[in-house]
């Protein structure tokens, strides 16, 4: 069967057209004509997102992707590269091009627990990024239900220490934040709970809390937030340095004498060998972006607050917190 | 509920603006579900951009409809080349592709939407008139449960056999084995992943399915010199009276079962499908003619699929929980638009609430309305020279499963599958039973480990709860009965096992 | 050489039934001798998939409070053996034994063909970029295993190699892949 000539001389124009628009599409090659002083104007940036589409970090990733392309006068396409906790973003961001046109979302304690894990075989270390920025900071918070005997942390942690393993507590994932923050309040305290890792995600361990199934909730506040608004968790302690602004009547646990801290850092990184007049442009670009009001306003509705950190505090952040992560990495992989 | 506030829902919905949003979004989630890799999840997220031009209700309308939507189109291709569009369309291909190749194509779609649409209205109503107990009953629903579910979904598996039962257990047995693969949810360690990152989460089971349904049916064409297009015949485009009258009782079972499954966070789409199907196999009257092109076998897993999408939005928009990974893509949208779902969304934000209710109602209607008359357009394909449509097939089959992780791991375990497929086509191995273990699996071992962690390694805990007990008894009937008589048959007759079996369960 | 474009006139006499025998396309049912070879290799293979995975779950733990990372791999892997023995031994009794359509003509040459062209793109998808590589396997399977026209074969390739791109690009926001070779990564592709 062969095509009729009209079909066929359609099909051709349809295929230059196509040609010249692909043409059109491929921009001037990396780095090579653009100036350094307006750089990136022009250019096309990817952003590897290490989680799926539609989820917190995505949507936070994008929001910010929107503003920087006004900023920096580029185009920024969005990939997802989700799977194995992040892992496999951050393996292709290691190995991206460092010329400053591909960067990717970093979060704590993934970016940690996957460098410490020899189990997972990860193929960077922290020296293969350069950090740009932190964007929020989604801490830990511990929820039990309205009507329990648990008013605030210290009969929570009391009762666990005289009950040992008596208490279930969800968390979202074995070896995740929330996992961490339960061990770190077990081994400030003498607390002892039983966890029960919801791997799939938060969405079941907030099922989990809610069905009544488990005692404690080891959430985030972005995903516990509804929660409490509504009353049907009760917080007792904040892991944070201070007060969060989305729960302003929260204790932290420091305040209650309790010294643990189980932070949720997200940002951005380059891979390292960036030229420094490159990241400097764009991590002032995201300075702007992040710390500004408007912004603010954007991420409440996400349950999120910024906390922003430069290329040289969120490194040394993360690298404090290096030992600790390889401690409860470990100690998460054992007590079970 | 207050029927005023949901008419006041429908008046916001009803102007030209909304209606065309409808519309719009409608068409746009049936594509998006037609490609097997850009699902219901990426699908959404990339149009989010797309609708922040709009008003909340707007966006919000366009986005629910797009959601919906798509759930339509990943069972076009099912049915026309036998390629999931999504995990939950792949049970559809076994009676839909059948159907196809009997010439009667446009029916299977047309029975598809509106079995569709049954299960959407239902679930609809349902989120409607009772929300707030329904959401709390889907809660009951812990790792105990969630467990005895799974072991009574894989109890249908010895409803999947075909002529063998052993081939049917065996390709049970691989599905479970790759459902394996991936970071184990015990110590937290890579399993069978062989170092490749990408299999950390376990091997990509849309890709498999791609390759074992789409690509294996191009290469057993192939190589029996079928053409890849079975047949010119489309047929008629609507059901007869009798086809009908057959869909009714698989399509109200169906919808149940979506329903039910649906208000549980953590179920998705594919087991509602394959459980609906799985029952039908095992229980329904006609259940001989399953597998074999009945028109059962395609109104059951969509009016399933459809009913647990939309009551899916019920633990959203009561509890804040998304139930799937889907849903929690138009939440995040929600949010982007300054809906919270969750217990405060219907004190803070009624109108906006109401309004996107009404149109899901509405949307339901408008894709009924739309996709019926496009089932003409889209069995034209079948139209295409066999060579040329095959060509184009796979060339939907690499993109396909690149789009669903962009990775081209996932072509790669697409194309490996397509081979074991023909093989398996070749030795008369069952897909289906790989297909339920495969997609059971992980959420059996997942919620084992929980409910294990929840009474502290006690494994009473699954017989003192009272439903999880009745579901693991109900699994153990459905399993074990067909299997003694299997064992005691009268060993002189020497006819098919499997019709012996059928014969005689009553359960 | 009977090819893919004979196949639209064979489906015009077919009977609409084509999975069975080869009741309408005159050619004779496959021997039994046959289909018992082919199923006991395939008893073997499954079996072969067995012990290996038998091996694989041996290294992780077998229980930990409960079944462990190999508890289920570890039984997955017996089953798998048990049952391929059972389904020998029906192949031996000559039990429950499938009928198998007959290949067609050229059938292995075709489905080799295309098989490793696919694999020719799969792997070359990430080195040579996705608009090279699939503009090449279009027109190459077109071509050699469809027997098409040149000039439509180049059409269809063109779009389905750079017309696909652009169209995943600019609408869909999925960027498929792209070369990472020096000279073809400059150039866009």
């Amino acid at each position: 069967m062969t095509m009729s000539n009209s079909m066929r001389v359609a099909a051709v124009a349809l295929v230059l057209a196509f040609a010249a628009s692909a043409c059109a599409q491929t921009g001037p090659a990396s780095g090579e004509n653009a100036t350094d002083e307006d750089w990136p104007a022009g250019e096309t940036m990817t952003l590897i997102v290490g989680y799926e589409a539609g989820g917190t970090t995505d949507t936070m990733a994008r929001a910010l992707a929107k503003k920087l392309e006004e900023e920096l006068d580029a185009q920024i396409q969005v990939v997802n590269q989700d799977g194995a906790g992040g892992q496999r973003a951050y393996t292709e961001l290691a190995n991206a091009e460092p010329d400053g046109l591909t960067f990717g979302t970093v979060n704590y304690p993934t970016i940690l627990s996957t460098i410490v894990d020899k189990s997972k075989g990860a193929t960077f270390t922290l020296d293969d990024f350069q950090l740009v920025a932190n964007h929020v900071n989604d801490p830990r918070v511990t929820i039990v239900h309205p009507d329990s005997q648990f008013k605030t942390a210290e009969d929570l942690v009391t009762y666990a220490k005289e009950n040992p393993r008596e208490l279930t507590g969800a968390t979202s994932g074995l070896s995740g934040g929330g996992h961490f923050s339960m061990l770190k309040l077990e081994e400030a305290t003498g607390a002892d709970f039983a966890p029960v890792h919801f791997n799939d995600g938060q969405a079941d361990a907030s099922a989990a809390f809610l069905g009544d199934h488990v005692d404690v909730y080891f959430a985030s506040i972005g995903d516990g937030l509804e929660i409490i608004r509504s009353g049907e968790g009760r917080p007792v302690g904040v892991a944070a340095q201070k007060r969060n602004s989305l729960l302003p009547d929260v204790p932290t646990y420091k305040e209650q004498g309790i010294d643990i801290e189980e932070a949720g850092m997200r940002g951005y990184a380059l891979p390292a060998g960036v030229p420094k007049e490159r990241l400097d442009i764009l991590s002032d670009a995201m300075r702007k972006i992040i710390t500004s009001e408007v912004h603010q306003t954007e991420l409440r509705k996400l349950s999120l607050q910024s906390e922003y950190m430069g290329p040289a505090a969120y490194k040394d952040w993360l690298m404090e917190q290096m030992p600790t992560v390889e401690h409860f990495t470990q100690l998460s992989k054992t007590d079970q | 509920m207050d029927l005023s506030h949901l008419i006041g829902g429908f008046g916001d919905v009803l102007t030209l603006q909304n209606l065309l949003l409808v519309f719009a979004g409608c068409f746009l989630g049936t594509l998006i579900g037609v490609l097997p890799g850009v699902g219901p999840v990426a699908g959404t997220a990339i149009l989010i951009p797309l609708t922040m031009g709009l008003d909340p209700a707007g966006a919000i309308i366009m986005l629910a409809a797009i959601f919906y939507g798509s759930q339509y189109g990943g069972t076009i291709t099912s049915v026309l080349i036998n390629t999931p569009g999504e995990a939950a369309s792949a049970i559809t291909c076994i009676d839909g592709y059948e159907m196809t190749k009997q010439g009667r194509s446009g029916i299977a779609l047309g029975i598809a939407a509106i079995g569709s649409f049954v299960g959407g209205m239902l679930a609809t109503v349902g989120l409607v008139v009772a929300a707030a107990p329904l959401a709390s009953l889907g809660l009951e629903v812990g790792p105990p449960e969630f467990f005895a579910l799974m072991v009574l979904g894989m109890s249908l598996l010895v409803g999947l056999a075909g002529r063998s039962m052993v081939r049917a257990l065996i390709s049970g047995a691989i599905g479970l084995l790759l459902a394996m693969v991936g970071i184990d949810p015990v110590e937290g360690r890579p399993r069978f992943a062989f170092g490749v990152v990408h299999f950390f989460d376990g091997i990509e089971f849309v890709a498999v399915l791609v390759g074992l349904f789409g690509l294996g049916e191009i290469l057993a064409n192939l190589l029996e010199s079928r053409s890849a297009s079975p047949t010119t015949k489309v047929g008629r485009l609507l059901p007869t009276k009798r086809d009908l009258q057959d869909s009714r009782g698989p399509i109200a079972r169906g919808s149940l079962v979506g329903f039910l499954l649906g208000l549980i966070p953590g179920m998705t789409g594919s087991v509602s499908s394959l459980l609906a199907y799985g029952a039908e196999r095992r229980f329904a009257r006609n259940r001989d003619r399953l597998g074999k092109g009945a028109i059962e076998g395609v109104a059951s897993p969509e009016s399933a699929n459809n009913a647990h999408a939309n009551a899916a939005l019920i633990p959203l928009f009561t509890l804040g929980i998304p139930g799937s990974p889907t849903v929690a893509v138009l939440m995040g949208a929600f949010l982007m638009n300054g809906l919270t779902p969750g217990p405060t969304m219907f004190q803070s934000d009624p109108d906006i609430a109401w309004a996107v209710i009404a149109s899901l109602f509405v949307g339901n209607v408008v894709c009924l309305v739309l996709n019926l008359p496009l089932i003409r357009i889209w069995t034209m394909f079948l139209k295409i020279p066999t060579s040329l449509l095959t060509v184009i097939i796979l060339v939907f089959l690499v993109v396909g499963s690149y789009s669903i992780n962009n990775s081209t791991i996932d072509v790669m375990v697409m194309f490996a599958f397509g081979i074991v497929g023909l093989f398996f086509r070749r030795l008369d191995i069952p897909l289906a039973p790989l297909v339920l273990t495969l997609i059971l699996g992980p959420f059996m071992e997942e919620s084992l480990r929980q409910s294990l962690e929840l009474s502290l390694g006690e494994f009473s805990i699954f017989f003192t709860r009272p439903i999880s007990l009745t579901l693991l008894v109900l699994a153990a009937v459905i399993f074990l009965v067909p299997l003694v008589r299997y064992l005691l048959r009268d060993k002189s007759q020497p006819t098919s096992a499997m019709s012996r079996m059928r014969e005689d369960v009553e359960v | 050489m009977r090819t893919l474009a004979d196949d639209d006139e064979i489906s015009a006499r077919d009977d609409g039934n084509g999975s069975v025998g080869g009741a309408g396309t005159g050619r004779r049912p496959v021997a039994d001798r046959l289909i018992r070879r082919h199923q006991f290799a395939g008893a073997v293979a499954v079996a072969a998939l067995g012990v290996a995975t038998v091996i694989g779950a041996l290294d992780l733990g077998y229980w930990q409070q409960g079944p462990g990372p190999g508890f289920f791999p570890l039984w997955a892997g017996v089953l798998l053996v048990l049952l391929a023995v059972i389904w020998a031994g029906q192949v031996a009794r000559g039990v429950a034994l499938p009928d198998e359509t007959p290949v067609g003509e050229g059938g292995v040459r075709r489905v080799m063909l295309v098989v490793v062209a696919l694999a020719a793109l799969v792997a070359s998808l990430d080195l040579v970029g996705y608009q090279l590589s699939m503009s090449v396997f279009v027109f190459y399977t077109l071509v050699v295993v469809g027997r098409r026209r040149w000039l439509e074969s180049l059409v269809v390739a063109a779009v389905a190699g750079f017309g696909v791109y652009t169209l995943f690009a600019s609408v869909l926001q999925v960027f498929l892949p792209t070369a990472s070779v020096g000279v073809l990564a400059g150039l866009g592709l």
